[in-house]
């Protein structure tokens, strides 16, 4: 096993390989916020580049019709004839096209420039994404982007080429990369093949062929920072073979299997190279919640697709927009055009366009009121000894009713000392399910915890436009306060009057073997409906939740 | 640069048959392909599109009218003089997230308009896809009222637009086809059995296909020329195969009994409606025809039930027992029936 890699070196290397324009590899997604390391970054990008290639940027916020070609509105409008411009990708052809702040990049830029990628078009994309944003770079361009750079706590320093290694044969390589990425965890045929490009590319720039120094660098900058699972320890999984308990592979899909052992060598150096920068986090992360969450992939998508639902365009208004409405201007444009022979001659000193305010159209969206429910389960001893069972029954009923009514869900279980998201506001039902089924018991019961959090969740879904409604699952025993000395059972009360006085509706399932005080108290407070679980009728629950919406 | 050959795709049998299955009598309607990112989905359907023989339009249409059609809005089959005819690849039209309606639908030309006050009308996508493949990636993340549309164009095979005081229709026959992540998001439920065959594209778990994949992408991405050229003669066979079974669908005899089996399998499974019956009959009518059979029979029936019956299936869901486990009894109680 070699030495700790370089990180540093790791990421020059990376710009150095994008310099030479190797399109076939997409771009990368450098994982960077803006700071020396960054300056430094692209500067070894840049001025590794041939002289006359393009670069381009795709501004923060711009039209993604601005990628691709199109009509010039503005000088369209100046000069009163169609002027037409080339779209971004066209003026980046044969270059780089920099994406700034691309964990923010809409999902229809995106997908343009995926298009762009699989059509085989000269470009290379270069999202910067300076991560922290909920929604994340969107999965369909991070995954066609083969280099994956996270330069976050790395100093721009002297990067020292690795050592180069033993030659590899054509065969060979495909096999390890293989191999390699199916213990990461990652079995979609794309990492691998993006990953074995890398290496050809990485071995012509050293201008030698493959060897196994290029394979390891290839590992870690494209696979690692994908992984969805941590490897088994090389040696253990060669010893025992039992590599395949953890991933969703077979275990005839381990690196120890054998079938070939030099093959099988150059896997496990593979994995341990790229086991060296897994990303933090991940090692902790129970393997089973690893799968989705470690690229992020799962996730971001939701919330992207939530945080980007508008209104559904419901036509356009002929009237001049009033505050706070927007207006059409493309079906402004499209009214006026067909009057302006006629308005030229009728009054030529008006200027090329002569835009009336009979012509002025408002955009209209309809927004359907949707709804995300937010379910708070109780997972302490108190609810655990009684009916946590029980308890996830109905939350998993109130699921499925979600699911029908195309309503989000987000789930938090607290227990012990305090409140966790399991699952923030999402539409993928099979993962709900999961985190439900997973869900353990055990513990101290912090309401007031649970209630903070699901406050914060409930304003984040508002500020999305969507109508919160906390479920309260619990027996009402609070018996953790947020701060030591205070009364739980109080601190639970004030918590509960917080999320009433914001306007958030709630429901209280009470799961307490027989109603209690301490339910009713703080249903009252919540100005919330208390429903009392009934035992094994999880339907009629799920009906009460309904109606108390 | 051309696309990769559909002869060389390793595995994804199921999603090839389905393919193969509406490319042979386009009448099924739509595939939706479920599954995990960088299986090769779209490689499949761009190389599907390349493989179909090339289709003769009125040169300069744009709605890719055939010269004899009668339907184009723009009369352009019918105009003064002779037609020009003028072979065309099967259109293969992407439809990216995030897409407007203007743009799928079509809308107003607006540099006419501007420039010569003529009111024309801009065909979208939709009229793009005519007599090809719409394909949308992601479909569970496009917005629902898109779908919608997709779905109504894609079962009448017309678009009718109204808008900016524009009013026409114009044919749009693609086949529709739909691709997603379950786990990214759900897809209507309303949605899902307007599909006419479902497809779910399995990560290959063997190590084995996983590198024959990897080898062969790569000798493509090295020369795509020379690789398509090593395929030609394979991809060949089977646009002859295709072009031989549309020929001969007509005349592919579906018998009593296996219509009867069609009926016992839906009511044993309980779907709703009469288009799980009328897909399974036609899809197995198109398998036979593709196996240059003149009658198809019950293995027909079986090899295309789970992909025409699995997204129609009532179910819980939260009952994780796949429909296709579900299928598969049913099939093996029509056997010992």
């Amino acid at each position: 096993m070699s030495d700790r890699p370089d990180r540093w070196a790791d990421a020059i290397a990376a710009a150095r390989l994008l310099a030479r324009l190797p399109f076939g590899l997409g771009g990368v997604r450098l994982r960077a916020r803006p700071g020396p390391a960054r300056e430094a970054w692209l500067g070894a990008l840049l001025e590794n580049l041939p002289p006359g290639v393009p670069v381009r940027r795709f501004p923060p916020g711009a039209d993604p019709e601005a990628l691709a070609s199109g009509l010039d509105l503005a000088a369209t409008l100046a000069s009163g004839r169609p002027v037409l411009r080339p779209g971004l990708i066209a003026e980046a052809s044969g270059g780089l096209l920099l994406v700034p702040v691309a964990e923010r990049l809409a999902p229809g830029a995106a997908a343009v420039l995926a298009e762009a990628l699989d059509a085989g078009r000269p470009v290379l994309v270069v999202a910067l994404d300076e991560g922290g944003a909920e929604e994340g770079l969107p999965p369909v361009l991070a995954e066609r982007l083969a280099l994956w750079v996270d330069l976050e706590g790395l100093r721009p320093g002297p990067a020292a080429l690795g050592p180069a290694g033993e030659p590899v044969a054509e065969a060979e390589a495909a096999d390890a990369l293989c191999r390699a990425a199916a213990a990461l965890g990652l079995l979609a045929p794309r990492p691998a093949i993006l990953a074995l490009a890398a290496a050809r590319g990485l071995a012509a720039a050293a201008g030698r062929p493959p060897a196994s120094g290029d394979l390891a660098l290839a590992a870690r900058l494209v696979l690692a920072l994908r992984a969805r699972q941590v490897p088994e320890a090389a040696e253990a999984a060669a010893a025992d073979g039992r590599g395949g308990e953890l991933s969703p592979a077979p275990a005839g899909d381990q690196p120890g299997d054998g079938r070939d052992g030099q093959d099988a060598r150059l896997a496990d150096l593979l994995v341990e190279a790229a086991r060296a920068v897994l990303p933090p986090g991940l090692e902790a992360a129970v393997p089973g919640a690893a799968r989705g969450t470690a690229a992020g992939a799962g996730r971001s998508r939701a919330a992207t697709h939530a945080a980007g639902r508008r209104g559904r365009p419901a036509g356009v208004r002929a009237r001049p927009p009033r505050s706070g409405e927007r207006l059409a201007l493309v079906e402004t444009l499209r009214a006026a055009a067909p009057w302006q022979p006629v308005r030229r001659r009728e009054r030529p000193s008006a200027g090329r366009l002569d835009i009336r305010k009979a012509d002025l159209r408002t955009r209209r969206l309809v927004r359907p009121a949707e709804t995300s429910r937010i379910l708070l389960v109780d997972a302490s001893g108190s609810a655990a000894l009684g009916r946590l069972a029980e308890a996830k029954g109905a939350a998993a009923l109130l699921l499925a009713r979600a699911y029908a009514r195309r309503d989000e869900v987000a789930l938090v279980a607290f227990r012990g000392e305090r409140a966790e998201i399991l699952l923030p506001p999402t539409r993928a039902l099979a993962r709900a399910r999961r985190a439900i089924a997973e869900l353990p018991g055990g513990g101290g019961t912090p309401i007031a915890h649970a209630l903070d959090l699901g406050l914060q969740l409930a304003r984040g879904c508002r500020a999305r436009g969507r109508v919160p409604l906390l479920v309260l699952m619990t027996d009402g025993r609070a018996n953790v306060a947020r701060a030591a000395g205070l009364d739980p059972m109080a601190d639970a009360e004030a918590a509960a009057w917080a999320v009433r006085a914001a306007g958030i509706a709630a429901v209280l399932v009470d799961v307490s073997p027989r109603p209690r005080a301490e339910g009713a108290r703080l249903a009252e407070a919540l100005g919330a409906r208390r429903v009392p679980l009934p035992r094994a009728d999880a339907a009629r629950l799920a009906t009460a939740v309904e109606e108390a919406r | 640069m051309p696309a990769y050959p559909f002869s060389a795709i390793v595995g994804q049998e199921e999603l090839k048959r389905a393919l193969l299955i509406v490319s042979v009598d386009p009448r099924i309607g739509g595939v939706i392909v479920l599954g995990d990112r960088g299986t090769g989905k779209s490689t499949a359907v761009r190389a599907l599109a390349q493989l179909l023989p090339p289709i003769e339009v009125v040169e300069g249409c744009p709605f890719n009218c055939a010269p004899d059609g009668t339907s184009c809005p723009v009369a352009c089959a019918r105009r003064e003089g002779e037609v020009r005819r003028a072979k065309v690849p099967v259109p293969f039209v992407d439809l990216p997230l995030g897409a407007t309606e203007d743009r799928v639908v079509g809308s107003l030309d607006l540099e006419r308009a501007l420039a010569t006050g003529e009111k024309r009308f801009e065909p979208g996508l939709l009229a793009r896809a005519h007599r090809g493949f719409l394909y949308v990636d992601e479909v569970n993340l496009l917005e629902d009222h898109l779908v919608d549309l997709l779905l109504d164009v894609a079962v009448s095979g017309e678009s009718i637009v109204e808008r900016e005081g524009l009013s026409l229709r114009h044919p749009a026959r693609f086949q529709l086809i739909g691709s997603g992540n379950p786990e990214e998001g759900d897809l209507r439920p309303q949605l899902l059995d307007r599909f006419a065959l479902s497809v779910e594209v399995e990560t290959p778990a063997d190590i084995a296909e996983r590198v024959e994949i990897v080898r062969r992408r790569d000798a493509f991405d090295r020369d795509p020329e020379g690789f398509a050229a090593a395929w030609r003669a394979e991809d060949r066979c089977l646009a002859e195969r295709i072009a031989g079974a549309q020929a001969r669908l007509d005349c592919v005899r579906v018998p009593e009994q296996v219509l009867s089996a069609c009926a016992q399998l839906c009511r044993a499974l309980g779907t709703d409606g009469l288009r799980g019956e009328l897909t399974l009959m036609r899809a197995a009518r198109a398998l036979a025809a593709l196996d240059a059979r003149e009658e198809a029979g019950m293995a027909d029936l079986e090899a295309v039930a789970p992909m025409a019956l699995r997204h129609r299936l009532r179910k819980d869901p939260l009952d994780e027992t796949g429909s296709t486990a579900r299928i598969a009894r049913a099939l093996a109680g029509l056997r010992a029936a």
